[in-house]
């Protein structure tokens, strides 16, 4: 067994072109139609915009689109990056608790060259080799990588996204292992940037650091031959000496069973709701109650959530004003459930937070954490903000009556997958957002849930391309 | 927010102009710049710049129409330009250099080229040259040195800020905007020493010019990003170099430049900056004594302490390892009076009159060498302390002579006849058109009186 960096460009160069079983490929085929949704809804964002504004800024002079709404003739890592910046705009992408926001990044890298096709087969079995990179260098970098200040979703998304291309193009051992040295010193992405559109833009870099990796080793750029390896390695740098290389031990059987990959187990959480999963349960919990009241928001007199401890670390907007500090709120998300019932991307502009019957609703929202919440792990040392224990409501309304609804695991978690139907709902949100047809996810889902028979996935795509061309006479400069 | 690091760093570079430059300043720059596009035309002789022009093909197809002055389609994404550019100006290890900082002349200068900014006059490039080049020693100073020992490679992680500085006073950027494009160059900032040895080393400072451009590009169509990405818990100082060495580094912003104190180094010999002083040496003795290699029966050199460590090739196979192989580069200055880019070609190397001479030397480290440190905790290998070469003839004499400063370094600056030298040398090892590329050093000598750089560049390689 040689070191680290062998072990992962052998199990790539592998594993490349392997055909998955039903499983596997249903497994991709529900995180890429959330992807595709979430990259089409990103030009109804100002992130998406303005990556769109800078991708037509720097490209050639065809007018052609690609599906997600950027120029034809970008140069691949420019179109992946664009394209993953997009992803993330909203932050309505999936979730692999740990590892960030793969799925998006490794479509936007997989589809970035336009004359490359991509059948379904060829797409599966390079996601599901990209993921379980991303999914094992995530762990393998340990956690004092993100208390430090870094965005794992960038750094350890690249060499996913790395590893993706790799398998997509068939690069041999020597070659992966040169993209992966390659990489190594392309990833950056600080935490300071959460909040901005930088933190979208990280999730695009990370797919173009992918594209560029791979081209650079297939077009002969050598790099050091064991970039993860050692002392003043990259594990060591970006762990600050914590790295868990032991997180890949198991590497090889996964070769031979293949019934452990990261992508089955624990497999994507994937976003119903645009806004931060650590608000989802008390929503839900919250449109339970409601339901069994049958009241209407304005009979509601008090909305008392109990949480378990962390949760609410990263809900910092009691009272927000703007749509992305409202993604970020509990009172506002419940009380926008309770009022429209339900939460969509419509939820989230600047207008819909601050309706006055919406902030009078969060007047009554009330939230504690509570160790009793979480009982196997009270402090919540080793469970992730959204996740672990169970959240409870108490709902009152003005007559009197409550009701009370316990919710336990996350909506679009592996154990509670999205329906068929609030896949569908979820895609028309995004299609309306990013100026689509609505009407088109009927098309979209009847081909992309048959992932495995689809010949050409760019070209099945193209009924996404938007129709008219955003006139640059809006470009700044 | 006005107090803080980053804030500082882009007001200087928002408010600062030409008139404010010291003397001295624009010489120094036209010289760097020089010797940049030098180093840039050569690039494509060695293997990173053959890949990367290989990539660059790939990627840009070929839409026809006008080139620019690197061969890549006109239309071709300014960061892209920007990444061959630079790639194509360290592939060859021969660009500037500065203690602390790395080697940013060639990131600087490839930004700039490589935006949509035309025409482009002298002026204005020497102008956005000059406060980019002060932003990289300022944030490379503010990191410290603590940053390379963790591994990092300071000019590509460090460089992409001065990068985004000389961009944005191109694109005229608000100190807002431009605080912004450093929040997303923090965002993009990356390049690690274990890929030394290795083509992406010169990679490396392809991405830093290409960071630049890109982010500067990004906060112009309206992106956002922290505005004060340099400082406090867990911003880019804190993360990348535990807080810094040097908070104060840019207390005196303004008032002192690196341009002018220190001053770069232009490298004279396309080798490890280890070998310069004692190739320096050799080829003194040599002229001075009128040594041919039959007189000679011993080269000795004593070294500093630490001087020799990145000499690790003692039989060196090819051009590259030639580089790092003080047997041959000593060898090759008593053959051939010279050392050039031609000295590295594997063929070069391999000479069975080489051969003969390599085994001649006898190099020692020697703490007698570095008397101000003498065990080199903060010396680099090619600074500090003097070598001391003897060399031994077959009459009996002993001919000793000691460099404490090589050629090239601010102490011993390159004349203007060793420019057009290392300039000649560049175009031959590039295979290019000699006459036209020297049209191209003299018209650059003129560079401030320039009204349209790239019409120059590409007039002299079209």
């Amino acid at each position: 067994m040689g070191g680290i960096t062998d072990r992962l460009a052998e199990f790539v160069a592998t594993n490349a072109g392997r055909q998955f079983g039903e499983e596997h490929a249903a497994a991709v085929a529900a995180v890429v139609i959330d992807s595709v949704g979430v990259i089409v809804a990103g030009a109804g964002s100002d992130a998406g915009t303005a990556a769109l504004r800078y991708a037509r800024s720097v490209a050639g002079s065809s007018a052609e689109l690609r599906w997600w709404g950027g120029p034809a003739d970008l140069p691949p890592p420019i179109a992946a990056m664009t394209a993953g910046t997009l992803a993330h705009a909203l932050d309505f992408d999936d979730a692999l608790p740990g590892a960030g926001h793969p799925s998006a990044i490794l479509l936007s890298a997989l589809l970035a060259d336009r004359h490359i096709p991509v059948s379904g087969p060829a797409l599966i079995s390079a996601f599901v080799i990209g993921y379980e990179v991303n999914a094992r260098l995530a762990k393998a970098v340990g956690h004092r990588h993100y208390l430090h200040g870094w965005h794992t979703t960038a750094t350890i998304g690249s060499f996913g996204a790395t590893a993706a291309v790799c398998a997509l193009l068939g690069l041999d051992q020597p070659a992966v292992q040169a993209a992966f040295g390659i990489a190594g010193s392309l990833t950056g992405g600080l935490q300071r940037n959460f909040g901005t559109m930088t933190k979208p833009l990280h999730s695009g870099l990370a797919a173009s650091n992918g594209v560029l990796a791979a081209s650079l080793a297939r077009h002969g750029m050598t790099s050091a031959e064991a970039i993860f390896d050692g002392p003043r390695a990259y594990l060591d740098i970006y762990s600050l000496g914590a790295a868990r290389p032991e997180a890949l031990d198991d590497l090889d059987d996964l070769s031979k069973a293949g019934d452990r990959w990261a992508i089955i187990s624990p497999g994507s959480t994937v976003k119903k709701y645009p806004c931060a999963l650590e608000t989802y349960r008390a929503v839900e919990a919250a449109m339970r109650a409601q339901a069994e009241l049958g009241v209407p928001a304005e009979q509601v007199a008090a909305v008392e959530c109990a949480v378990p401890p962390g949760t609410m670390g990263p809900l910092r907007y009691d009272r927000p004003t703007t749509e992305l500090e409202a993604k970020f709120s509990m009172p506002y998300t419940v009380a926008a459930a309770l009022l429209d019932g339900g939460l969509t991307l419509g939820s989230f502009t600047d207008a819909a937070v601050g309706r006055p019957a919406v902030r009078a609703l969060m007047e009554v929202v009330s939230v504690r954490e509570d160790v009793a919440c979480r009982p196997e792990d009270p402090e919540g040392r080793n469970s992730s903000a959204s996740s672990g224990g169970f959240v409870d409501v108490v709902l009152r309304a003005r007559d009197g009556r409550s009701a009370r609804a316990r919710v336990v695991e996350v909506s679009g978690s592996p154990a509670r997958p999205l329906t068929e139907p609030e896949q569908r709902t979820k895609l028309t949100d995004c299609l309306r957002t990013g100026g689509r047809d609505p009407a088109l996810a009927d098309e979209v889902l009847a081909r992309l849930r048959r992932l495995d028979q689809v010949d050409d996935l760019d070209q099945a795509l193209t009924i996404l391309t938007p129709t008219t061309v955003t006139p640059t006479s809006e470009e700044p400069q | 927010m006005t107090d803080s690091l980053t804030a500082r760093l882009a007001d200087f570079v928002v408010e600062t102009s030409r008139e404010d430059f010291p003397d001295g300043i624009e010489d120094t720059v036209v010289r760097l710049i020089i010797d940049t596009v030098g180093v840039i035309l050569a690039g494509r002789s060695g293997g990173a710049g053959e890949n990367i022009l290989r990539y660059a093909d790939a990627v840009c197809g070929d839409p026809g129409g006008r080139t620019n002055w690197l061969g890549m389609p006109a239309s071709a994404p300014p960061e892209l330009v920007a990444l061959v550019s630079s790639t194509l100006g360290h592939a060859l290890d021969f660009d500037d250099e500065l203690a602390g900082t790395g080697h940013p002349a060639s990131i600087l200068t490839s930004a700039m080229l490589a935006l949509p900014v035309r025409p482009l006059s002298g002026e204005r490039l020497i102008e956005a040259f000059a406060i980019g080049y002060e932003a990289n020693v300022r944030v490379a100073h503010l990191v410290g040195h603590r940053h390379y020992r963790k591994g990092w490679h300071t000019t590509s992680t460090i460089g992409g800020f001065g990068a985004v500085a000389a961009a944005a006073k191109l694109l005229n950027l608000d100190a807002t905007q431009l605080r912004t494009a450093f929040g997303i160059v923090g965002s993009l900032a990356s390049g690690i020493q274990r890929n030394f040895g290795s083509m992406t080393k010169p990679l490396h400072s392809g991405l830093a010019a290409r960071n630049g451009v890109l982010a500067a590009q990004l906060a112009a169509a309206g992106f956002t990003a922290a505005q004060d990405i340099l400082d406090g818990p867990r911003g880019f100082v804190d993360i990348y170099a535990d807080g810094g060495d040097h908070p104060d580094a840019l207390d005196d912003l303004g008032r002192s430049w690196a341009l002018l104190d220190p001053g770069p180094t232009l490298k004279k010999y396309p080798c490890c900056y280890a070998t310069h002083r004692p190739i320096d040496a050799v080829l003194r003795l040599r002229a001075e004594h009128n040594l041919t290699p039959a007189d000679v029966v011993a080269v000795i050199d004593r070294a500093p302490t630490f001087g020799l460590t990145p000499l690790i090739h003692h039989d060196p196979k090819t051009g590259l390892q030639g580089k790092f192989s003080l047997e041959y580069v000593v060898a090759a200055a008593l053959l051939d009076g010279e050392i050039t880019l031609g000295s590295f070609t594997d063929e070069a190397v391999n000479r069975p009159e080489i051969r003969a001479l390599m085994p001649l030397l006898d190099a020692k480290e020697d703490p007698r060498c570095r008397p101000e440190d003498p065990t080199a905790a903060d010396s680099s290998a090619g600074t500090g302390g003097f070598h001391e070469v003897t060399i031994r003839t077959t009459d009996g004499r002993e001919l000793t002579t000691r460099v404490e400063y090589p050629s090239g370094s601010p102490k011993h600056p390159l004349s203007w006849d060793d420019s057009r030298a290392k300039f000649r040398d560049c175009l031959r090892a590039a295979g290019r058109d000699e006459a036209r590329g020297m049209a191209l050093f003299d018209a650059l000598c003129g560079l401030p009186d320039l009204t349209d750089v790239h019409a120059t560049l590409e007039s002299a390689v079209a």
